[in-house]
C-alpha cells in the first residue's frame, strides 16, 4: 500500500536572497494506491519541484507530505525509507549510469538497500524484464549501448527498488516515436502487473491523454486542473490559456467545431474524434 | 537550381560494419525549406554532417554551392556557406555572453570589428533575442538557447542553414519558437533551410519532405504527397498528422473527402462538407 | 543547492572602474599587490587602505559584497592573526601570557594585508566580465607568442571553462539527485566510504563532460574555428586617455609606497 497525501505544500527556492522564487504554493492532494497519474504543466510551472518532494529529495518550506500516513520529513530515517517506497526516474536518466556492467548498474539501488545477493539478483532480473532490457546485455558496458537501451536500463535501476510509487519525469524526452512507444508500453504493463502507483510528468499531451487515469495540471506553482482526462480535456481552451498543448485530436476537434462541424463530448483520442464525426453525420441525417 | 546535391553517396563510420548512408541521391533547391524525417539510426544525422564537410563520403560526391566537399582546401568555403545547428543547445554555445557567442563565427572568419557588431545585432534581431544580448546563455530557456545558436550561424551570413534535430531536447513552446524562426528565415530572407527531425508536425510547412530509413532515402515529395500515403508511413512506423489520419479513415468509410488537406482549416472545411452532404 | 553558487562574480555596472580597459585593470592590480607588500608601517597601510576605499567608492561595490567574498578566507585570516599574536617577541600585554603588544600590532597589519589583497583582486573580478578578463590577458601575454607559448589556446580554454562551469554544476546537481533517489548516501560513513560514494557522481560527470567536449569541438569547427590565426574581435580593446591616466596614477602610487618603505613609515 502506498498512498500519497500532500497537505498545504509550499516550496521557495533561495529563500531570503534577492533570487527568492516561489516554486509551488499551497498544494493539497491525495493520490491513492494504484493510480496512473499524468502531471502536466509548462516548463517552470512547478511540476518538477513537486515530484521531488514526494521522496524527500526536497524538503518543504512549509506543509507536509505523507506516504502511507507517515510524515516523510519526520526524521532522517523516514527521509531515507521513503526513497525505497517512492522511486523517481529523472529526465534523461541515462546520464546517471556509471557501473562497468548493465547488471551492476541495475543492482546499485538494491545494493544500497543492503539486500542479500539472491534477493538482489531476483530484483535485477525482474526489473530488467519490466523495462525490456535483454539479459544478454547484462555483462555489457552501459556506455556502449544505444540511447533507448540506456534509458530503459536507467528505468530498470529504479524499478529494482520495487517502489510502491514510480515517478517518471519526461521518460520519453528526446526519443524517436518508436522509442517513445516502447517505453510507454513498458510503463503501462508495469503498472498493470504490479498494481503500483505510477506518476508520469510529460509535455506530450497525446501520450498523457492515452494512458493516464487522472491528470493534474500545474500552472504558476498551483494545481490548476485535476480530474480524469475526459474532464480535463473537456475545456481545451483553459489548457491553451495556460500555454499548454492539447492532444492532437482535441486540437483538430476544436478546428472542426470552428469550421461548423457539430461535435459532441470530450475528445482527446483519435478514436473519439472519428466517432464524434460519424455521430455528427448521423445527427445531420435525422 | 540545386544548392546542395548528393550523388550516390556512401558512408560507413570507422569501425562500423553497416553502412550509414547507402547510395544517397538528393537535390536541395536554393531558397527551399526541406525537412528530413526518420527514426534514430536512419542516417539522417549522417546526411546532415555531409552538408558542411564534417563528414566526407567514402564514395560518391556532395556538391555544396558548386564546391565538392572532397576539396579539402575549400572546407572553410563550404562551412561559411552552410550554418549548422545541433541538438544540444548547451554544447554549441561557446561564450559567457549571448552577443559574444554570436560574434564567434564572424570573428573566426576575420570580419572587421565594426561589421561584426552590425552582423551580430542584425542576427539577434532576426531570431528575436536582441533584448537578451548581454545575458549569460546558461540562464536562458532551451528554445532561447537554440535561437541564439541560430543567430550564431546566421551571423556568418550563410546561404544554407542545416539543423540537426534542433528540437529534440525542447519543450513544446521551445519547439514552436525554433520552427517558426527558421520558417521565417526561409520565407523572408530566402535562406535555404534543411531541418532534420523526428517530429512530423514540424515538417508540415516544408516545401519538400525526405523520408529516410536504414541509410536510404525512402521517399521524397511535398508533405501533402508523403503524408497522404498513409500505408507507406505506417510501414515505416512513422506518425502522420491528425488531419490526414482522419481524412484517410473517412475516405475508407466511403466519404468523399480529399486525402491531402493537411492544414487544420482545410481539413475542417472538407469534413464539414462531407458531414453536411 | 549547488546552483545557487555564483562563480566568476561579475557585477555589471557603468562606473569609471567598469569602463577601464581590462589590460589597464590587470596591470593596476599587479602594481597594487606590489605596492601593498611595500607597506611596513602604519602610514603605509593607511595609504593603501585609503586608496582601496577610494576605488571601492568609484566602482560602486558595496562593502558587504567584499565581506561575503572574505567569508571563506576567515579561517586563514584568524589563524594568521593568532600565530602572529602569540609568536612575536616583545612586551607582554598580560604578564604571564604569550601575547605581546608587538604581536598585536603585527597581527592587525597581517589581517589588513590579507583583506586588502583579497579586496584588490575582488575589485578586478567584480568590475570586469570574465570574457573581458581573458581577452585582456591574451593581449597582455601576446608578446609570449614569439616564444611559442600558446597564448590564444590558453585563453580560449580559460573562457570555455568559465562558460561551462555553471552547466557542469547544474549537471552535478541532477546526477546527485538521481543517485540519491537510488539510495546513494553521500553524507554518512567513514572517509573512505564517502570517497567511494562519489564514484556514482564522478563517472557520469566525466562521461558527459567528454561527450560535451566532443560535440562542442564539432560545433566550433562548423563555425569555422581554426585557431587564433586571422581571427578578429567584435570588441576591440583600445587604451583611452582614462586608461593612461589610471596607469600613471598606479605607477605614482607604487613609487610613493616605495618611498614610504624607505622611511619605514
Amino acid at each position: 500500500m502506498s498512498e500519497i497525501r500532500v497537505e498545504n505544500l509550499c516550496h521557495v527556492y533561495s529563500a531570503g536572497t534577492p533570487f527568492e522564487k516561489k516554486a509551488i504554493e499551497n498544494i493539497n492532494l491525495t493520490i491513492p494506491q494504484g493510480q496512473l497519474v499524468g502531471v502536466i504543466g509548462h516548463t517552470g510551472s512547478g511540476k518538477s519541484t513537486f515530484i521531488q518532494h514526494l521522496n524527500a529529495l526536497l524538503a518543504p518550506t512549509s506543509g507536509k507530505v505523507f506516504v502511507d500516513g507517515r510524515d516523510i520529513n519526520e526524521n532522517k530515517f523516514s527521509r531515507r525509507d521513503v526513497k525505497w517506497q517512492v522511486g523517481i526516474v529523472f529526465q534523461y536518466p541515462e546520464y546517471q549510469l556509471f557501473e562497468e556492467t548493465v547488471y551492476k548498474d541495475i543492482a546499485f539501488g538494491p545494493k544500497n538497500m543492503k539486500l542479500d545477493e539472491k534477493e538482489i539478483d531476483a530484483r535485477v532480473r525482474e526489473a530488467a524484464r519490466f523495462a525490456d532490457v535483454d539479459e544478454e546485455l547484462f555483462e555489457r558496458s552501459p556506455l556502449e549501448l544505444s540511447g533507448g537501451q540506456k534509458r530503459r536500463i536507467a528505468i530498470a535501476g529504479v524499478i529494482a527498488l520495487r517502489p510502491g510509487v514510480l515517478i517518471l519525469d519526461e521518460p520519453t524526452a528526446g526519443l524517436d516515436p518508436a522509442g517513445c512507444r516502447q517505453i510507454l508500453d513498458n510503463i503501462c504493463s508495469y503498472h498493470r502487473q504490479t498494481g503500483s502507483t505510477v506518476i508520469i510528468v510529460s509535455h506530450n499531451m497525446d501520450d498523457t491523454a492515452r494512458i493516464a487515469e487522472r491528470i493534474i495540471a500545474f500552472d504558476h506553482g498551483r494545481v490548476a486542473l485535476d480530474g480524469t482526462p475526459s474532464q480535463v480535456f473537456s475545456e481545451p481552451e483553459k489548457l491553451v490559456a495556460m500555454g499548454l498543448d492539447v492532444p492532437k485530436a482535441t486540437a483538430l476537434a476544436m478546428a472542426l467545431k470552428a469550421g461548423g462541424v457539430k461535435l459532441q463530448g470530450s475528445i482527446y483520442t483519435h478514436a473519439q474524434l472519428l466517432d464524434a464525426v460519424l455521430r455528427a453525420k448521423e445527427a445531420e441525417l435525422c | 537550381m540545386s544548392i546542395i546535391s548528393f550523388k550516390q553517396v556512401h558512408y560507413t563510420y570507422p569501425g562500423d560494419e553497416l553502412e550509414s548512408l547507402c547510395g544517397v541521391d538528393l537535390e536541395i533547391e536554393e531558397g527551399s525549406f526541406v525537412a528530413v524525417l526518420g527514426h534514430n539510426g536512419s542516417g539522417k544525422s549522417t546526411l546532415a554532417k555531409h552538408m558542411n564537410a564534417i563528414l566526407v563520403p567514402d564514395s560518391g560526391e556532395v556538391i555544396i554551392d558548386g564546391i565538392s566537399s572532397r576539396d579539402e582546401d575549400k572546407t572553410f568555403e563550404i562551412r561559411r556557406r552552410v550554418g549548422m545547428v545541433f541538438q544540444n543547445p548547451d554544447n554549441q554555445l561557446v561564450a559567457n555572453v549571448v552577443e559574444d557567442d554570436v560574434a564567434f563565427a564572424p570573428e573566426n572568419l576575420g570580419v572587421p570589428s565594426a561589421e561584426i557588431r552590425t552582423r551580430v545585432d542584425e542576427a539577434l534581431r532576426q531570431v528575436g533575442m536582441y533584448e537578451y544580448r548581454t545575458h549569460a546563455p546558461h540562464l536562458l530557456s532551451g528554445g532561447q538557447k537554440q535561437r541564439v545558436a541560430i543567430a550564431g550561424v546566421i551571423a556568418m551570413q550563410p546561404k544554407i542553414i542545416v539543423l540537426d534535430e534542433p528540437t529534440a531536447m525542447l519543450d513544446p513552446q521551445g519547439r514552436e519558437e525554433v520552427v517558426s524562426t527558421v520558417t521565417r528565415l526561409c520565407r523572408e530572407k530566402g535562406m535555404t533551410v534543411v531541418l532534420i527531425t523526428h517530429h512530423m508536425e514540424e515538417c508540415i510547412g516544408a516545401d519538400k519532405l525526405v523520408i529516410m530509413s536504414n541509410g536510404y532515402i525512402h521517399a521524397v515529395g511535398t508533405p501533402r504527397e508523403i503524408f497522404s500515403d498513409i500505408e507507406m508511413m505506417a510501414r515505416e512506423g512513422l506518425a502522420v498528422p491528425e488531419t490526414t489520419k482522419l481524412l484517410y479513415e473517412l475516405h475508407n468509410l466511403g466519404y468523399a473527402v480529399p486525402l491531402d488537406a493537411l492544414e487544420e482549416d482545410a481539413c475542417a472545411a472538407a469534413v464539414a462538407g462531407a458531414v453536411k452532404q | 543547492m549547488l546552483k545557487d553558487i555564483t562563480l566568476g562574480q561579475f557585477f555589471p555596472g557603468d562606473t569609471i572602474v567598469h569602463r577601464l580597459d581590462p589590460r589597464t585593470k590587470l596591470i593596476l592590480v599587479f602594481l597594487y599587490i606590489v605596492a601593498l607588500f611595500q607597506a611596513n608601517g602604519w602610514v603605509g597601510y593607511g595609504v593603501v587602505t585609503a586608496v582601496t576605499a577610494l576605488c571601492m567608492l568609484l566602482s560602486h561595490i558595496k562593502p558587504q559584497n567584499i565581506f561575503k567574498g572574505l567569508k571563506p578566507m576567515l579561517f586563514i585570516i584568524v589563524l594568521t592573526a593568532l600565530l602572529n599574536m602569540f609568536y612575536t617577541e616583545g612586551r607582554e600585554i598580560i604578564p604571564g601570557w604569550h601575547m605581546t603588544w608587538e604581536g598585536l600590532a603585527r597581527s592587525v597589519q597581517m589581517i589588513l594585508r590579507i583583506v586588502l589583497l583579497i579586496t584588490g583582486t575582488f575589485l578586478l573580478t567584480y568590475t570586469t566580465s570574465p570574457i573581458a578578463l581573458t581577452d585582456g590577458l591574451e593581449l597582455l601575454l601576446n608578446p609570449l607568442k614569439k616564444l611559442k607559448v600558446p597564448v590564444h589556446e590558453m585563453t580560449i580554454m580559460m573562457s570555455m571553462a568559465l562558460r561551462f562551469i555553471p552547466t557542469l554544476i547544474e549537471e552535478t546537481d541532477k546526477i546527485m539527485s538521481a543517485q540519491k533517489a537510488r539510495g546513494a548516501d553521500f553524507e554518512t560513513g567513514r572517509l573512505t566510504e564517502r570517497a567511494k560514494a562519489l564514484l556514482p557522481i564522478l563517472v557520469p560527470l566525466f562521461v558527459s563532460a567528454f561527450r560535451r567536449a566532443d560535440e562542442l569541438a564539432v560545433a566550433m569547427e562548423s563555425r569555422c574555428y581554426h585557431g587564433g590565426e586571422g581571427r578578429t574581435r567584435m570588441k576591440v580593446l583600445r587604451l583611452e586617455t582614462r586608461d593612461w591616466i589610471a596607469l600613471v596614477l598606479g605607477v605614482l602610487f607604487l613609487a610613493g609606497m616605495i618611498v614610504l618603505r624607505r622611511f619605514a613609515l
